[in-house]
């Protein structure tokens, strides 16, 4: 990776600094992601975000999250098993 | 995806074991997939993360989910599935560093160990204030493009391939390339003046 791509990298770690008050909630970023949102609340955020790095990292992880979630595939039988083992293990122990 | 997230967990603590089931066997894979993109050096710990996610959000993550949207709660289990990940890699430094201690003098000819890349290597204090040049730089050069040229730049420094945010963002692999390389060269352009 070269010096240049090194340290935009690293900045992704200080997008939190930049948050404003008038930055996006998860709410408005997801259902933009999803195309969700009304015509007019669509601009309204777009323009927002065109401008807040903030915000546009945000949009950019929802949009990696939802395209992750669409690309997911069944765990394997022994790991489901297990998952689906830790619910009696829960409300035993609870009942302990 | 299941729409309707926030029902699914209010079931799941009622005590539903049909609602957990389709929770997990949900997630779980999106547990999976985001291990292999982010964590692909540790392959062999990807089921047992898991397992722990899983465990933690049984025993007490759901319950202090405060979210009202599915939205909220991807960035909250990313961010549970991202926790155990790392402690797994701090796990391994850890016994790593033991065993390296414990064998140093009988096998010093020994293979070489796995080298674990830090996800976190950015938010070391030493690079914090050359990061936050590099996002004032970054803000100002951005902000002159369209908004989907923007993420095409974001998604490809976050490791992306061009056939991946050509599907995230529904757009060709072509532009997506065109698109890259532009914002690239002017971003380089900005950065040599500035240094």
């Amino acid at each position: 990776m070269d010096e240049l791509k090194a340290k935009v990298t690293d900045a992704f770690n200080n997008f939190d600094d930049l948050k404003t008050a008038s930055c996006l909630d998860a709410k408005t970023v997801g259902m933009l992601a999803e195309h969700k949102l009304a015509e007019k609340e669509m601009a309204k955020a777009e323009t927002h975000i065109q401008s807040c790095l903030y915000c546009l990292g945000q949009l950019t992880e929802m949009k990696e999250l939802l395209y992750l979630a669409s690309e997911a595939e069944p765990v394997s039988p022994e790991l489901e098993k297990k998952l689906s083992g830790l619910f009696s293990k829960h409300k035993k122990n609870r009942m302990e | 995806m299941i729409e309707d997230v926030i029902l699914i967990i209010r079931q799941c603590l009622a005590g539903d074991e049909k609602a957990w089931n389709t929770f997990h066997r949900e997630y779980s894979g999106i547990a999976m997939a985001f291990l292999r993109w982010k964590f692909p050096a540790i392959i062999d710990d990807h089921d047992d993360i898991i397992q722990r996610t899983f465990t933690n959000l049984i025993s007490s993550g759901l319950k202090n989910f405060k979210g009202a949207t599915k939205y909220e709660f991807l960035l909250y289990f990313k961010t549970i599935v991202r926790n155990e990940a790392l402690r797994c890699i701090e796990n391994r430094k850890r016994r790593r560093a033991g065993s390296l201690q414990n064998s140093q003098s009988e096998h010093e000819d020994g293979p070489p160990m796995l080298e674990i890349p830090d996800p976190d290597a950015g938010s070391r204090p030493d690079r914090r204030a050359e990061a936050r040049e590099m996002v004032t730089l970054l803000a100002k050069a951005l902000k002159e493009y369209a908004l989907v040229d923007q993420e095409v730049y974001l998604l490809k420094l976050r490791g992306h391939m061009d056939k991946e945010i050509s599907a995230i963002l529904d757009i060709p692999m072509g532009t997506v390339a065109v698109k890259y390389s532009r914002i690239k060269s002017r971003l380089r352009e900005k950065y040599d003046g500035l240094s």
